[in-house]
């Protein structure tokens, strides 16, 4: 991406990383200019965003599902040793885990198949979450689901017959032209071998059994006795009450039939079945043959040792691996999946979580490194800094999240479980959220009370007041400063309502400032706006005693800031000037009193008023104290 | 009660609102509309979704039925209000002061904009332009925003028929239409407002108020039969029932979801229930109609005497499950929907009304 017409006297691009997935380019000299006089001309700035996997509608539903999970889990305790309820449970999660991405690359598929333009981009997803699956269920079996015993086999059978399904389409594609052409026979297809090859390697030996009972020939000898063995052979499953021993000595003699029935030419006929049967004996040339069928070195892998050492154990595995990588061309050959599946054989969670971080989507390494941490694999192989780790991969993970506009609330979610560094990046992130809506901000402050941020619950309701303060909105200001309980801007917000007040010579938003209640009480000049307004009230229903009461008071305590002490003094005059007496003798000299404190500053240099009006209190005064002095010695 | 259906769909909903069916108590409506908000650009839409009628066998613990998207269009803003006016078009309110009309055309399984407002709240004013609380009764329709106002729409008429220039003191959160001529209105300062359209002048006809502290109410919803009752959700989670007869605080004051209460809704046809959503996740059916025996109160409304009987209230959660916020619910016959802020569309059916 070139920049196009280049600003003048500016010879290089520089760049400010945003969240994620934002960078800001702009033109600039480098070294810096230093001179102030060089004229420089308007600077564009240039913001690049890329597409970010987890933000596509499709997978996105991914994010939030496994956000549900993940808060679940994060509940949950889990003993180390990992006894047996324990273990059901982490398996649960797990299989949770992989029910939502299989759900996704349904979706995924469904789009791939509906669109056109987009349908490459959909596929190379549904891909990639397949392979994100096929590295999940193998570190599911070898880190969470423990075989009692350690034999692993089974397990891995089931792995491959559910991620490799090559024998069941060239079955289809068999049965389909076997329907066809009714009177062909099924061996003449191009596929009957081949899906009998591959049942039989997948350890699928009741299939296999049902194909070859397809064949025309299936009533000789041969195919009988190969049937028969087929049949015979001992399958491992740790609930059956097999010692593995017992198992072992009934495998070996299984096999050395099969291998001498081999060697007795009772096959020789027919090469296919010859090779079945050399598949059962676990011989190696056979083995290699087969590389097409199996696809990949694992599949072999598995293949082999079904044939070769049914018993082996999880940690020997391992030792195999080599020798069916080489079939396959040796580990130049070898892809960042393949790495990563081999690291898992070799039960290297570093290497695991290292490879994944770098080739796969971080919500994959994130939530595995979260479920391997819960299910104490991480201590357990000895990782170091493990928590450390599954706190940084969060982080990075709530990153991808925070750059994008709406799931901001399921990365704070994550936040609350990183122990070290959640509650600062809480912060920072909370803090430079937008804020469009009120709505919005009221749940921001929601979070931040809950969290007991409240400082920053604070900051954000006085950003809102003062928002509504610029644009007039008086009354929603007020509003917004009783939420932050800000003492200090309440008396700006206060100060404002005194100022709009004498302005306009009537309040605003008298409704509000009439039942302020118990709030009235967060500034003293918002109490003093609170009790000017009551006063204002009792003067107009006509509770006069009362409201002179309430002026005096506002005076003497000095509630009232000086600067409106002239306009509350005003506000006494119609009532001193009333016939029946209303402020007793002790009142009017604390209102002269006040009234003298105004001159004195007057003649200070203090510019208040014009005097006149000074003159026109002190001769109101003066003359209710006169009224009152013959009042009040009367009643005496 | 079976468990709820739950659909993630990619979008924060904000709006949800049952398409009104022409024969309610015969026909279960299927239809229901949602607005989204707080997304990207361009991402923010009005959606209308089809249920799957639930087939007569009880389904077997796996989930059976299917929620289908009919058809959705692109909205400018957030959509912060949306109402059915009638079968086919839908009204919505923004985040930047539009009310839209969209006709929902049904043999293309299309919603197309017909007519909109443009900027009815708060002008060319940066913030502080939102329209909050959409209202409609047949062509006329009223629209409350952040800028403290209300105005009064006709249908047929391009600019608005009344308004209520900055009435308010603070932001208005809801509106609703009470009798003839007259509209009721809540504030981020606790108040409920009755304003009367045939008086000329921005000042309100009533105002009533909370006791205690003063939370923006940020719901409110008209007793179905009995429209002196009004019920209302707070931001510290309170549900208030307030008699306008009365005087000016509500009638009870119940203590209820911990975070803000976002949307309380009468049953349509049976309004001893009562539903509310909130912040905190959890959504409420309350169900009072236990409350009028056990006073023997006869005529008066159970929501008015709740408070002396309230062990007889029986209140039970809808949505267990749900920890994001739910934004909005609304409720026709037994069946109630809930949108949350986890962008999941929940639906729980058979609920028990009786």
């Amino acid at each position: 991406m070139a920049m196009s017409q280049a600003e003048e006297g500016l010879n290089c691009v520089s760049v400010e990383w945003g969240f994620g997935n934002k960078m800001l380019l702009y033109s600039s000299i480098r070294p810096p200019n230093c001179q102030p006089n060089t004229k420089v001309k308007e600077t564009i700035l240039r913001e690049i965003k890329w597409d970010v996997l987890m933000h596509q509608p499709i997978i996105r539903r991914l994010v939030n599902e496994s956000h549900d999970i993940f808060v679940s889990l994060q509940t949950q305790q889990f003993s180390v040793k990992q006894t047996g309820g324990d273990e059901r449970r982490l398996v649960s999660y797990s299989r949770n885990y992989r029910a939502i991405i299989h759900a996704c690359i349904l979706e995924l598929q469904r789009a791939a198949e509906s669109t056109l333009e987009e349908a490459d981009d959909y596929i190379m997803q549904s891909h990639l979450f397949r392979e994100i699956d096929l590295i999940w269920s193998l570190a599911e079996i070898f880190f969470l689901d423990k075989t009692p015993g350690g034999v692993i086999l089974p397990k891995l059978l089931e792995w491959v017959c559910w991620h490799f399904h090559g024998g069941e389409q060239l079955l289809q594609e068999l049965l389909h032209s076997v329907q066809r052409d009714e009177g062909s026979k099924p061996e003449r297809h191009n596929n009957y071998w081949p899906s009998v090859f591959s049942f039989v390697l997948q350890g699928r030996l009741v299939e296999a059994r049902k194909i070859l009972a397809l064949h025309s020939k299936y009533q000789s000898e041969a195919f009988q006795r190969l049937d028969e063995l087929l049949h015979r052979m001992p399958v491992y499953s740790p609930g059956s009450g097999y010692m593995l021993q017992e198992f072992e000595l009934k495998w070996r003699t299984w096999q050395d039939e099969c291998c001498r029935r081999v060697d007795g030419g009772d096959f020789s006929l027919h090469q296919e079945l010859e090779t079945v049967a050399k598949i059962l004996c676990g011989e190696e040339e056979t083995f290699e043959a087969m590389q097409d069928l199996c696809q990949n070195w694992y599949h072999m892998l598995i293949s082999k040792l079904l044939y070769t050492n049914p018993a082996v154990k999880e940690f020997d595995l391992q030792l195999c691996t080599q020798a069916c990588i080489d079939i396959y061309g040796g580990n130049t050959r070898l892809g960042p999946v393949d790495h990563i599946l081999l690291s898992v054989i070799e039960y290297n969670i570093n290497q695991v979580i290292t490879e994944s971080s770098t080739h796969l989507p971080l919500w994959f390494v994130a939530h595995i490194t979260d479920l391997l941490h819960h299910a104490g694999q991480l201590e357990f192989a000895r990782l170091q800094y493990a928590p450390v780790l599954r706190e940084f991969l969060l982080l990075d993970y709530v990153g991808v999240m925070m750059s994008h506009q709406s799931l901001w609330q399921v990365a704070v979610d994550y936040l609350d479980y990183c122990p070290v560094y959640g509650r600062n990046h809480l912060e920072i992130y909370l803090e430079r959220l937008p804020l469009e809506t009120e709505r919005k901000a009221l749940k921001v402050i929601r979070m931040c009370e809950q969290r007991d941020l409240l400082d920053l619950a604070s900051s954000i309701s006085k950003v809102m007041g003062m928002r509504a303060f610029h644009e007039g909105h008086l009354g929603t200001a007020l509003s917004w400063c009783l939420r932050s309980k800000n003492a200090a801007f309440a008396t700006f917000i206060s100060e404002k309502f005194l100022v709009d007040y004498a302005e306009h010579g009537d309040f605003s938003h008298m409704d509000m400032l009439d039942n302020l209640g118990q709030a009235m009480l967060l500034s003293s000049q918002l109490t003093f706006l609170g009790k000017y307004r009551e006063f204002h009230r009792l003067y107009e229903s006509s509770s006069f005693t009362a409201a002179a009461l309430l002026l005096t008071t506002l005076l003497t305590t000095r509630l009232a800031p000086r600067k409106v002490w002239l306009s509350l003094l005003t506000d006494a005059l119609p009532l001193l000037e009333r016939e029946e007496l209303v402020f007793s003798s002790e009142q009017t000299y604390e209102l002269l009193n006040c009234l003298e404190e105004l001159r004195m500053m007057e003649w200070m240099g203090k510019k208040i008023v014009d005097k006149e009006k000074l003159e026109l209190l002190r001769l109101a005064l003066t003359r209710n104290l006169g009224k009152a002095f013959i009042q009040e010695g009367s009643l005496n | 009660m079976s468990a709820p259906y739950v659909k993630f769909v990619s979008q924060k909903i904000n709006k949800i609102r049952w398409r009104p069916s022409p024969n309610p108590s015969l026909e279960q409506s299927t239809v229901f509309a949602t607005g989204s908000w707080d997304d990207e650009p361009g991402q923010l839409r009005v959606s209308v979704w089809e249920l799957e009628p639930q087939s007569e066998a009880p389904p077997t613990g796996d989930v059976a039925e299917e929620l289908k998207l009919l058809c959705d269009v692109q909205h400018p803003g957030d959509v912060t209000a949306l109402q059915y006016l009638n079968n086919d078009i839908i009204l919505t309110g923004s985040s930047n002061g539009t009310v839209t009309v969209y006709k929902h055309h049904h043999r293309s399984q299309t919603l197309s904009a017909m007519s909109s407002y443009q900027h009815l709240h708060g002008g060319a004013a940066k913030h502080h332009n939102s329209c909050t609380g959409v209202a409609c009764r047949e062509l006329e329709v009223a629209t409350v925003g952040e800028d403290r106002t209300i105005n009064v729409l006709h249908l047929e008429q391009k600019t608005p028929v009344r308004t209520f220039d900055k009435a308010d003191s603070c932001t208005i959160n809801s509106v609703a239409f009470l009798k003839q001529n007259e509209l009721a209105t809540t504030n981020s300062f606790g108040q409920l407002k009755i304003w009367d359209l045939r008086q000329v002048g921005s000042r309100p006809a009533r105002m009533l108020l909370l006791t205690g502290e003063r939370v923006p109410l940020h719901c409110l919803d008209k007793h179905p039969t009995q429209p002196h009752v009004i019920a209302t959700g707070g931001q510290n989670g309170m549900l208030g029932v307030w008699d306008l007869r009365q005087e000016k605080y509500p009638a009870t004051l119940l203590s209820a979801h911990s975070g803000d209460l976002w949307e309380v809704k009468f049953h349509p046809t049976r309004p001893d229930h009562l539903f509310t959503c909130s912040e905190d996740g959890s959504t409420w059916h309350w169900d009072s109609s236990a409350v009028k025996e056990a006073l023997q109160a006869g005529d008066v409304n159970p929501w008015l005497c709740i408070d002396a009987a309230m062990q007889k209230v029986d209140i039970s959660s809808v949505i267990p499950s749900n920890v994001m916020p739910a934004n909005s619910l609304d409720v026709a016959g037994s069946t109630l929907l809930c949108g949350t802020d986890g962008e999941t569309i929940h639906v729980m059916r058979n609920l028990p009304i009786k």
